[in-house]
């Protein structure tokens, strides 16, 4: 069975590339969305060893003449794409050129092309499909920061993109024949599985790698709205916290806010594929990473004592030897020290503890009086930012939306009356119910809707919880341990049929078959759906590191989940991700607070 | 891997493409005016007489096939380094030793002629290029020859390095499994007193070098050494050079390189811009210039008329 490592394949297509395009020296021409798709997966020093050294862009225009180079141009198939490499093959810059699409091209734009190269400068062209950015070895993105259109509704660009992403993500995975499943109650989670299962369907001839068994490997396409909580929360472990902190973009973070800071640290990279401790950290939570920064700090220092000791010839030649790694140990530590500081600083000033306390007892307990006393103390507290506190009024809305003494008014005044909100915040909070309200949600979300659920959240809370800070277990988690249970509701999630597939509306066992005839009611065995040995996953609006957190702790116990979404979100982006889905305008008191 | 090759759909197109535009070429008459040679050709496409590009990559290339053969040497190295240390003989080690010393001055030079490459490489890329494009290729370049470079270099060091350290330690075992048995020359094998001592000892002092030879090797030696430390600090401190040398404060990620080299383009481009606006302005200043003084002449001139 192969790996389930998108990172691994998308690097494999780009050593590829390299390969074929032979020993010569080579430029590199990509358009915005591939340059983030190699940017992720490779460093530039170990693309300079391959005998690449020189990256550019085809949207760029470029007048000179580099006729000594080879081009490997790695493009998406979109028509600028396409217009801007005719427009190159015209006047071409390079010797020659080795093409590769991210994604499947029409014959019309291969014609095109094939007009356009007059001097005959093209070698090869080849669908190679990297369509998406890979973060983690189980995490993918497709980097598209809002979905929604107004009203929830699919704009037909990015259902393509979308499309395209996730058939990418199956055939580097050498899948070509999954089931797909969807959120029922999601219009937009249907629609693209059935565009995906149409286009996997339509594509699937030239496909030559080996064929799946059929129901091995399930694709589950969710919506966001489904579970509006997870992005709310604060998070405690390091990767999920530096994001919702500070900002993680394409693995490059923005320190230039921290005060202090030098100028060479104020963008930094963290790449779990080249920094050590950020692989060894990333799910660690905040107290773990001090006593591993502290570690880490011993570490160096022990080094920088040897290093400092040059007495003789041969500590001078130890000295030169050790140097380069004793740099980049440097490096790190000041990359990770720095930011550890600064995620500290932050949890000071933010008083974030006791406002994630809050936020966790929340949306896992029920004691509604003590809360809204707890956010009513907290409101009044200077020391929380103000959306710190939208936060908690969106998590009290959605978790008491149909509740008897339902204060999110009364909040929303307190609020108003202390704070100056800012218009986006007050949108928001107007928004969210109508994003992830009860309304369009199926999932039981807080555990209150069934007794199975009220029984066990009864037992977590007579157990009590390891931690405080990490209480709330995303939806994801649960519908993905129903699915390798094979517990997950057909009507709920079905699947569309796929090539090898029929419906499982009439899917029956003979002796079902038998009591169907006979008239007796048909009792659907949880055996008889699809156990996966394999899971995709999309997330219609994006996931959080939160939720890849738990996917990468379900892997390791040796589930093979990979997970991905249109973006990873943090609150700032999700705040502008609910708000394009629109804002509602009725009428009642909730909308009509004055504003200070 | 999944992947498709659309290679043969693509010079099918092409082929036909040629031959349209070959009938298309031929349909049409050879027209006498238009002229022999084409003044709009590019100046920007490289012709033979431009061959900087050319010989750095020659240098490129020169380097890359001594990087080869430096590391095929040092894997030499390596393997008789091995060879020494499981199987001491004392013939064997003789010639094992000396294969040994000169493999590594041999290494040693090639590095030496290495590093003055490398140099040399990265102060041509110091100079002014055609343009952009080819100066952040060039400099691309320069930083992964160094990099290879330093990496040759430290697996070169740590290989002798580990090689001293286990014979030292070999050295050390045997040391203590037999310990050190000290040898009288003069005595007789068989223990007999008339052992013609007196002949031996004769012998001994004819081979034995006078105390002045005997301080002049000894001078000799000691000046061999140190003339071995200081070319090794020598050689050290070139090495710490080139580690400086790459020690650029640069961001190793591949968009922000080509983010950068986007913004100095655009850059490049707004002062162009600003470059021929003001040089049209100036342009327009000297015309309204020239025409006041011819205006201001052909008044003189109306007026001395009057």
């Amino acid at each position: 069975m192969t790996n389930l490592n998108v990172i691994e394949a998308t690097r494999f297509y780009i050593n590829r590339m390299i390969e074929d395009a032979g020993q010569s020296v080579k430029g590199l021409v990509m358009d915005k969305e591939t340059a983030s798709i190699v940017s992720m997966v490779y460093a530039q020093s170990e693309i300079l060893q391959k005998e690449v050294f020189l990256f550019e862009r085809i949207d760029v225009a470029g007048q000179k003449s580099l006729k000594h180079l080879t081009a490997i141009c790695f493009l998406r198939p979109t028509e600028d794409n396409i217009q801007a490499l005719v427009r190159e093959l015209q006047e071409p810059k390079y010797g020659s050129y080795f093409i590769y699409f991210t994604n499947f091209v029409e014959l019309n734009d291969i014609k095109s092309i094939a007009e356009a190269d007059e001097y005959e400068c093209v070698r090869v062209i080849q669908e190679f499909y990297a369509d998406y950015v890979a973060i983690n070895p189980h995490l993918y993105s497709l980097n598209i920061p809002i979905t929604y259109e107004n009203n929830f509704l699919w704009n037909d660009q990015l259902l393509r993109r979308t499309a395209q992403g996730l058939v990418s993500l199956l055939l580097s995975l050498r899948k070509k024949s999954a089931t797909i499943r969807y959120q029922q109650s999601s219009n937009m989670a249907k629609i693209l599985a059935e565009r995906l299962s149409n286009t996997l369907r339509r594509q699937l001839d030239f496909a030559s790698s080996n064929v799946n068994a059929p129901d091995h490997t399930v694709v589950l396409i969710v919506d966001r709205r489904e579970d509006a909580i997870t992005p709310l929360l604060n998070q405690w472990t390091y990767q999920a916290m530096v994001h919702e902190l500070i900002g993680i973009k394409n693995n490059r973070v923005n320190l230039s806010q921290v005060p202090g800071i030098t100028k060479e640290l104020e963008e930094v990279v963290m790449n779990a594929e080249y920094d050590e401790f950020y692989a060894d950290n990333l799910y660690s939570n905040f107290g773990e990473i001090a006593t591993n920064i502290k570690r880490l700090m011993e570490h160096f220092q022990e080094k920088h004592k040897s290093q400092s000791k040059i007495e003789s010839i041969t500590d001078m030649k130890s000295f030169v030897e050790s140097y380069p790694q004793f740099k980049k140990l440097s490096g790190t530590v000041s990359k990770h020290v720095t930011i550890v500081g600064e995620l500290s600083r932050l949890v000071g000033i933010y008083n974030l503890l006791d406002l994630s306390e809050t936020e966790q007892n929340l949306v896992c307990q029920s004691n509604h009086s003590e809360i809204v006393q707890k956010i009513k103390q907290l409101i009044q507290n200077d020391k929380i930012r103000d959306e710190d506190i939208v936060r908690l009024i969106c998590l009290y809305a959605l978790r008491y939306e149909h509740h008897g003494n339902n204060e999110t008014n009364a909040l929303l005044r307190e609020t108003l009356k202390c704070r100056q909100l800012s218009e986006k915040y007050i949108q928001f909070i107007q928004a969210i119910l109508n994003y992830g309200g009860r309304k369009f949600r199926q999932a039981d979300l807080f555990n209150t809707q069934n007794s199975m659920a009220i029984t066990r959240q009864f037992i977590r809370g007579l157990k009590g919880v390891d931690n405080v800070y990490a209480q709330h277990i995303p939806l994801i988690r649960d519908l993905l341990e129903q699915l390798l249970r094979g517990k997950l509701k057909d009507n709920l999630y079905p699947s569309v049929g796929s090539k090898d597939r029929i419906q499982s509306n009439n899917y029956y066992t003979t002796s079902q078959q038998t009591q169907f005839q006979q008239g007796q009611p048909i009792k659907y065995r949880s055996s008889l759906f699809i156990i996966p040995s394999e899971i995709i996953v999309y997330v219609v609006g994006g996931i959080t590191y939160e939720e890849s957190y738990h996917i990468h702790m379900m892997n390791k116990q040796g589930a093979r989940i990979v997970l991905g979404g249109s973006y990873i979100h943090n609150f700032a982006s999700f705040v502008d991700e609910v708000l394009a889905g629109g804002v509602p305008s009725t009428s009642n008191e909730f909308f009509a607070v004055k504003r200070r | 891997m999944s992947s498709r090759n659309l290679t043969s759909n693509f010079l099918e197109f092409r082929n036909r493409a040629v031959q349209n535009r070959t009938n298309y070429t031929n349909n049409n008459k050879l027209d006498d005016r238009s002229p022999l040679l084409n003044d709009d050709e590019d100046n920007e496409v490289v012709h033979f007489d431009r061959d900087d590009a050319f010989l750095w990559m020659e240098s490129y290339r020169r380097m890359q096939s001594q990087f080869d053969e430096v590391r095929n040497q040092i894997k030499k190295l390596q393997q008789l380094q091995a060879k020494c240390l499981t199987r001491p003989g004392f013939d064997e080690n003789d010639h094992s030793d000396f294969e040994i010393r000169s493999l590594t001055k041999d290494i040693t030079s090639t590095l030496n002629n290495c590093r003055l490459a490398v140099q040399k490489f990265s102060s041509f890329a110091k100079k002014s290029h055609a343009n952009s494009y080819e100066q952040h290729l060039v400099s691309n370049v320069v930083q992964a020859t160094i990099n290879t470079f330093q990496d040759l270099m430290l697996k070169f060091n740590q290989c002798q390095s580990n090689y001293v350290q286990k014979l030292q330690s070999q050295k050390d075992k045997f040391d203590q499994v037999i310990p050190h048995i000290a040898i009288d020359m003069y005595a007789s094998p068989f223990g007999d007193k008339e052992f013609d001592q007196i002949s031996l000892l004769s012998e001994v002092q004819q081979q034995c070098a006078s105390p002045v030879d005997e301080y002049t090797i000894q001078r000799d030696k000691e000046i061999r050494d140190a003339y071995q430390s200081i070319q090794e600090v020598n050689s050290t401190f070139m090495d710490v050079s080139t580690i400086i040398f790459n020690q650029k404060a640069s961001m190793d990620q591949i968009e922000c390189v080509i983010g950068d080299s986007i913004n100095s383009i655009e850059q490049g481009n707004k002062e162009l811009v600003q470059a021929v606006t003001r040089q049209q302005r100036r342009l327009k200043i000297k015309l309204i210039l020239l025409g006041i003084g011819i205006f201001i002449l052909l008044f003189v001139v109306f007026i001395s008329y009057i």
